[in-house]
């Protein structure tokens, strides 16, 4: 196109419908007097419908039935599960309750299993009262016999 | 962090958007790439990227144009991964080797493109998009296409309304000159 000419993208900004006022005016009244540019313009409308009439592919059916199913990844583009939904969940509670009393029960158990040895062998000398001076072992039965039964007096 | 039942109404929410728009991006996702394959690729990547930002989305814009805009980001930065040179640059090689802009660009003889018209030629439209720089392809598939204004695409594209009007034009002038060239091509060479 020589200087003459209109820019030649306003063509196809005409044929889109994106030209106005004044520069619409001009370039409507250049192409009633130039034979080349109505030809282009021609061109450029045959180019556009060939697109138009080019069928449309649809995005694949099974992407709008489900949608978590049809698109799995999409989970991991997810950040990380939130607290909220984790407690959230039905059996998570009572199952932790439930675990908590039972660590405390057993806790509980193996702490007394360990105390009730000593105990009994303590409550069984301090019944039995045979103070032996002569039996070393059996000469400290008395002070803890004295120890279970009476309260200790701490202070200095 | 979300509570589950926010999840799902977001959930719901996308999944409503993509009924009505999915078809248009999966169509722009299908023009820009080429094949079934890459398309499908493209558009997966697309979805998740917008679904992983969809807190961002401007409820009162359209989310079509959200969609393309995101689906182009990530179509040119493939592109520009690939060839490791830019490829979007207005200033851009000629894409027939040997053959100026302005030779391409030049011709008149429209009995050729009337003819490509006539045969139905429109498993060629393919190929000659395909022959188009990154971003000519991306505004006339939107303009002629998805049939979105200059307005709507200078937003997708990032740029000003006169860069998409002298893209689109340009991109024209390309196709032009491929049609013609396809349609005086013989039948059993034309998708080579």
């Amino acid at each position: 196109m020589t200087q003459e000419h209109e820019e030649e993208s306003l063509l196809s900004a005409l044929l889109d419908g994106e030209l106005e006022g004044p520069e619409r005016v001009r370039l409507q009244k250049h192409l009633s007097s130039c034979a080349s540019c109505s030809l282009e313009l021609e061109s450029l409308r045959k180019v556009k419908t060939i697109l138009a009439k080019a069928p449309q592919k649809s995005m694949p059916a099974e992407w709008t039935c489900d949608f978590p199913l049809a698109f799995p990844a999409l989970k991991n583009a997810q950040k990380s599960p939130s607290r909220a939904s984790i407690f959230s969940q039905n059996w998570l509670i009572p199952a932790l309750v439930a675990a908590a009393v039972s660590f405390a029960v057993s806790f509980w158990v193996f702490q007394n299993r360990s105390l009730f040895p000593l105990r009994q062998s303590l409550s069984l000398n301090a019944n039995i009262q045979t103070p032996t001076p002569t039996n070393a072992s059996s000469a400290l039965s008395p002070i803890i016999s004295n120890n279970l039964n009476q309260p200790q007096d701490r202070t200095p | 962090m979300i509570g589950p039942e926010e999840e799902s109404f977001r959930q719901a929410e996308f999944v409503a958007l993509l009924k009505k728009n999915g078809d248009k991006v999966y169509n722009f996702a299908f023009r820009l790439s080429g094949n079934e394959q890459d398309a499908w690729d493209l558009f997966q990547e697309t979805l998740m990227k917008a679904y992983s930002r969809f807190e961002s989305y401007d409820r009162s814009r359209p989310f079509d144009s959200w969609l393309f805009k995101i689906l182009q980001n990530i179509y040119l930065d493939e592109r520009r991964r690939i060839s490791r040179k830019p490829a979007s640059s207005l200033d851009a090689p000629s894409p027939f080797p040997g053959k100026p802009w302005e030779e391409i660009l030049a011709g008149t003889d429209l009995s050729p493109l009337d003819r490509f018209t006539k045969e139905e030629n429109i498993d060629l439209v393919q190929k000659a998009l395909a022959d188009l720089p990154p971003l000519y392809r991306t505004a006339v598939i939107l303009c002629d296409m998805e049939g979105l204004s200059y307005e709507a695409i200078a937003e997708v594209m990032s740029c000003p309304v006169g860069t998409v009007r002298s893209r689109v034009h340009q991109a024209r002038q390309l196709l032009k000159k491929s049609f013609e060239d396809l349609s005086n091509t013989p039948k059993d060479r034309q998708l080579q």
